[in-house]
């Protein structure tokens, strides 16, 4: 296996994922930069420690989550195939399984003469809450340059998000489909309640698509109430939403974020204040939809 | 010229929003070429009428990312936090790779 594709790599890799501060404390390495708290813990730590630890703190990952509705409920006793589940929390009647699938980033290295592979470990939480199958992925980093002192190209990668909804799907039941959740009500709701407000919002038009991205850190429904009266007729595509409900720890959440109501998608890229602001946020949405 | 403009001030600005007045917005207003209205907005600024800001453009997205007074203020880098919401490749900006717009804001105290 070559140097940047042993496990002590791969669990780096996977640390990176989680924002130093909790690396830090969660490992007491006070003092410790991103980079050398990193590598003491893979280093000293195994790989299903680094993993569960990972786990144990899905809530702070950068993530993409995909939210799905069942046709019906899936029998108490399924579970993910044995070998992309890592290990499973339930908690009363949210079923929550932790997967680990392994990426393959290949690449041309020119100092290596060739074609390289570099291994990420991305992990992946499936939870089943009635007839919620909701799929959080891990972002991966994007940019393969990060780990060598030289260029190198980014050709493709052996798995893609799509490629693990289509695994995920497989998985299922004889019987039992899923299809996208639609959360244009959810999130209209809460926009109406001014939960949040938008700072850039893309809506289908009957004939085209409308997109509005607001200057410096103006919000839609604040700047244009008459615009937003007419958007919300129309279904929502990628949108920006910031929290500004003053009567909520805005901390209980995630103060920004990227969704696509009519795919039931979310986009988290800033780092979580809390373990559990995500789930928050995603109950709020469900709560209302 | 200019005591046109200040007659139909409060028609000017029932048109725009007084916090981002573009040249294009007098130019159209007035039915000027541009270099008129620009000339307007230029003497609206020394009669204290109006107040000069420098936008700067998102290369990636177009919205304004942020405000300054004058030119020499503008930051090294800049950040666009709706482009890394969008999870764009770059999101942070040289000085010397964003456009900067200039604008106009009606000045506090100024009857509208």
């Amino acid at each position: 296996m070559s140097s940047v594709n042993t496990e002590k790599s791969i669990s780096s890799r996977l640390l990176e994922a989680v924002p130093a501060k909790i690396i830090k404390e969660n490992f007491d390495l006070k003092g410790f930069n991103q980079k050398d708290a990193i590598s003491e813990v893979a280093n000293i730590y195994s790989q299903n420690d680094i993993r569960n630890f990972v786990f144990e703190n899905f809530g702070f990952l950068h993530q993409h989550i995909y939210i799905f509705d069942l046709n019906t409920q899936i029998p108490q006793n399924w579970s993910p195939e044995a070998r992309f589940l890592y290990s499973n929390n339930h908690d009363g009647n949210i079923k929550n399984f932790n997967l680990i699938f392994r990426v393959n980033f290949n690449l041309f290295n020119p100092a290596a003469g060739g074609e390289q592979e570099l291994i990420f470990d991305c992990p992946v939480r499936l939870t089943i809450k009635n007839q919620k199958f909701i799929l959080k992925i891990s972002t991966l980093e994007r940019n393969v340059n990060k780990y060598f002192p030289h260029q190198v190209y980014g050709l493709n990668k052996n798995l893609s998000e799509s490629d693990i909804i289509t695994l995920t799907r497989d998985m299922l039941p004889a019987g039992c489909a899923m299809v996208n959740s639609d959360l244009n009500k959810g999130v209209k709701y809460l926009w109406a309640k001014d939960f949040f407000d938008a700072g850039y919002i893309k809506h289908k038009k009957a004939k085209s698509i409308a997109t509005q991205a607001m200057d410096e850190d103006n919000l839609l429904k604040k700047i244009y109430p008459k615009e937003y009266l007419e958007i919300i007729k129309d279904p929502l595509d990628r949108s920006i939403f910031l929290i500004i409900d003053k009567n909520v720890d805005i901390s209980d959440y995630i103060s920004r974020f990227l969704i696509e109501p009519t795919r039931g998608k979310i986009i988290i890229t800033r780092f979580a204040d809390r373990n559990e602001s995500v789930n928050n946020l995603i109950e709020k949405i469900l709560e209302h939809n | 010229m200019f005591n046109k403009l200040l007659k139909k001030q409060s028609q000017l600005i029932r048109a725009t929003d007084p916090e981002r007045i573009y040249v294009e917005n007098v130019r159209s207003f007035f039915h000027l070429p541009y270099k008129a209205a620009k000339v307007l907005c230029e003497l609206a600024v020394k009669e204290g009428l109006f107040r000069k800001k420098y936008g700067v453009f998102c290369p990636s997205c177009g919205r304004i990312i942020k405000s300054y007074n004058n030119k020499e203020e503008l930051d090294d880098e800049i950040e666009c936090e709706l482009c890394r919401d969008l999870e764009e490749p770059k999101y942070i900006f040289q000085k010397s790779e964003v456009e900067v717009i200039e604008y106009y804001q009606l000045k506090n105290g100024t009857k509208r």
